[in-house]
């Protein structure tokens, strides 16, 4: 069964069937085909590998242990959850590329090796770009164009590190690389685009908010996850992870203070919390790494439960800014409970997921890290209670509506698929915390740890009763203002529009004036006027072209690195040969165990 | 009157929260020396709430914040 089947073509296999279903077919085929990766993942034998060869080299497109099926089995659960949850989604579109997006999330934590990690990876890029675009919000054409370019930029980045560390190593196993060359830095880069660390990650609360409310929660789970996959494997304990996780656990808390759209305001909590997972990275140690490994399965729940409950507002009431909402708690109280899980999950309150995975890696950060880092996640961890704890649901739900015009009176009905999904997910939420051996058990040689001690618990609680005061003392600095905020994405939003725009202009100049040799030549080239066009109005046409074009370019380099290599190894009897990928070969070393603490 | 009962309510919880810190809570586990000042936590919650909100007005104010007319989706 294993070895003829992959969980990630399964779920790929079940997209490129969805718009060709019935209506029956597109709402079951989300829900379902995920529960059969899940049994897959699950039922594979532990350093179970499967390998193809192609274009001259052998590729592991999985290999399953602790770590890994960890990951991919959060990542099946949450697309199942995803699927359910999107029962109502009208655009098939939409759930197709969700479902891309699993396929490759699962792919990505499976891969054994770099180049078919960054297939998976490609594949995110390509589904995330048309659940983005299938949002039909304002400005969704052009976010997702954004989110292509930005991410394309990152993929070459990687794809050059991967192409560079063939040729200095000869292999290039999903394992520890380090920072001792170009090849690590381009790879880190690449993989720091899609963790979504400063200045890298305004694509974030940029894309996120654009897509549909169903679109976002499938978006939410999958892409900054597995870079924090990548990230524990291949660059544990790195010292520039640590200040560059802290500060961005810090950067994301700021940001949220100024939000007004729900979605954007949670979309700065991703990357508030996954820079405690690229500090716990940095750090390094088996702790952390254990702390990494629980606060991202964790996350993925209890972010996807923010989401959907966000989800559900945007939903019923047909906005999703704080100044639009306010006073719709009782219309919508069961969103309400299922959101306040979600929220004390992420703030870290005893009984919830949130504190049992995030205080190992504050523990970790007081044990091995210099006193500051420690001092600033439990900032952020200030900062994570008083958004999504206490703004959020304070002014969208329980505050009186801050205009006259307000939705209050105009909310609609939340399908009962919604609260099926946000039901489990919160389930999920409350289990972990109560019960956190469930998740410890998981982890791959956990280290001994107690999160229910009194210090523990006494501190905790401390922290939240003084931000609680903080908030109140406030209250009237904390609403929601009509306003918009600018992040880094404004320093490169316009050159790139100034760029495309000068090309196109270049072109058809470059037409008019030459003469009638040069014209037939220019003429091919000005077909491509009509696709950088396009790409100025942040066309979804031109935008699949580019990406086609661009995997086309990479295809082609992988292709010509594996002749290369084939008529190198052929032709050089001394050439010394790939590390070998048979099974019990130290390939995939645990990064615990090579934690250069 | 029912503010000023709420806030008895907070002060008399986090009054007894700091007695059974002082008198109970002792860290299993290695951290900075100022962690287990007791009451520690309260307080660093309560001044990086107001210093976080200060600081993201303040630049709010100065830079980050535009009307939302000037959303110009470039």
């Amino acid at each position: 069964m294993f070895e003829h089947a992959h969980p990630s073509l399964v779920l790929a296999a079940g997209a490129a069937l969805l718009p060709f279903a019935g209506r029956a077919g597109r709402r079951w085929i989300p829900a379902v085909v995920p529960v059969a990766a899940l049994i897959w993942i699950l039922q594979a034998p532990a350093g179970f590998r499967l390998e193809i060869s192609a274009i001259g080299m052998t590729w592991t497109v999985a290999h399953v242990d602790g770590f890994s099926r960890l990951f991919a089995v959060a990542f099946a659960f949450f697309a199942c959850l995803a699927g359910i949850y999107s029962w109502r989604e009208p655009s098939a579109t939409s759930r197709a590329g969700s479902m891309l997006i699993a396929a490759a999330g699962i792919g990505v934590a499976l891969a054994g090796d770099l180049l078919s990690l960054f297939l998976s990876w490609e594949l995110m890029t390509v589904g995330s770009v048309v659940v983005i675009a299938a949002g039909r919000a304002r400005g969704s054409d052009r976010a997702a164009f954004r989110y292509l370019a930005f991410h394309l930029a990152g993929g070459f980045a990687l794809l050059a590190g991967i192409l560079l560390l063939l040729v200095e190593r000869g292999s290039a196993p999903v394992a520890r690389i380090g920072l001792e060359g170009l090849s690590g830095w381009l790879i880190l880069i690449g993989f720091c685009v899609n963790a979504a660390v400063p200045p890298l990650h305004a694509w974030l609360p940029d894309a996120y908010p654009r897509a549909s409310p169903f679109g976002t929660v499938a978006l939410s789970a999958f892409t900054t996850k597995a870079a924090v996959y990548t990230l524990l494997r291949c660059f544990p304990g790195e010292p520039v992870l640590v200040w560059a996780g802290a500060a961005m656990a810090l950067y994301g808390v700021i940001f949220a203070v100024l939000e007004n759209d729900i979605r954007r305001l949670l979309g700065y909590h991703i990357v508030s919390q996954v820079g405690y997972m690229v500090c716990g990275v940095g750090i390094g140690t088996a702790a952390a790494l254990a702390g990494v490994a629980a606060h991202a399965f964790c996350h993925i729940f209890y972010k996807g439960l923010l989401l959907m409950a966000a989800g559900a507002v945007v939903h019923a009431a047909g906005s999703g800014k704080l100044t639009e909402l306010g006073g719709i708690a009782r219309q919508l109280w069961g969103v309400v409970v299922l959101y306040m899980i979600g929220a004390f999950a992420i703030s870290g309150v005893p009984l919830f997921s949130g504190f049992v995975s995030k205080s190992i890696i504050v523990s970790a950060s007081a044990a091995s890290a210099p006193g500051a880092i420690e001092l600033m996640l439990v900032a952020a961890s200030m900062g994570t209670f008083l958004h999504t704890g206490l703004k959020l649901p304070w002014f969208a739900f329980f505050a009186r509506p801050a205009e006259p015009d307000t939705k209050a009176g105009s909310v609609g009905h939340v399908p009962p698929s919604m609260y099926l999904a946000m039901t489990v997910a919160a389930a999920v939420c409350v289990g972990l915390g109560v019960l956190p051996s469930l998740l410890y058990r998981a982890i791959p040689d956990m280290p001994s740890y107690e999160p229910y001690t009194a210090d523990h618990v006494v501190w905790a609680l401390q922290l939240l009763a003084g931000t609680g005061v903080g908030f109140r003392l406030l209250l009237s600095k904390l609403g929601g203002e009509p306003t918009v905020t600018f992040d880094v994405d404004r320093l490169y939003r316009r050159p790139i529009s100034f760029v495309v725009t000068a090309l196109g202009t270049g072109v058809e100049a470059l037409h008019k004036r030459t003469g009638t040799l040069g014209k037939r030549i220019v003429e091919r080239i000005a077909r491509w006027q009509v696709l950088l066009a396009g790409l100025k109005k942040g066309s979804l046409a031109a935008a699949v072209w580019v990406l086609l074009a661009t995997l086309t370019a990479a295809s082609l380099l992988c292709l010509a690195f594996g002749v290369h290599r084939g008529r190198k190894a052929a032709g050089e009897p001394g050439t010394p040969p790939p590390v070998s990928t048979a099974p019990g070969s130290p390939v995939l070393e645990r990064p615990a165990d090579r934690s250069l603490r | 009157m029912k503010k000023n009962s709420v806030l008895w309510i907070v002060a008399a919880l986090l009054l007894g929260l700091v007695a059974i810190e002082t008198a109970f809570v002792h860290p299993h586990e290695p951290v900075a020396g100022w962690r287990a000042w007791p009451g520690f936590h309260f307080a660093f919650g309560l001044a990086a709430c107001l210093v976080a909100v200060w600081l993201a007005k303040g630049l709010g104010r100065a830079w980050l914040q535009k009307p939302e007319e000037r959303d110009d989706d470039v």
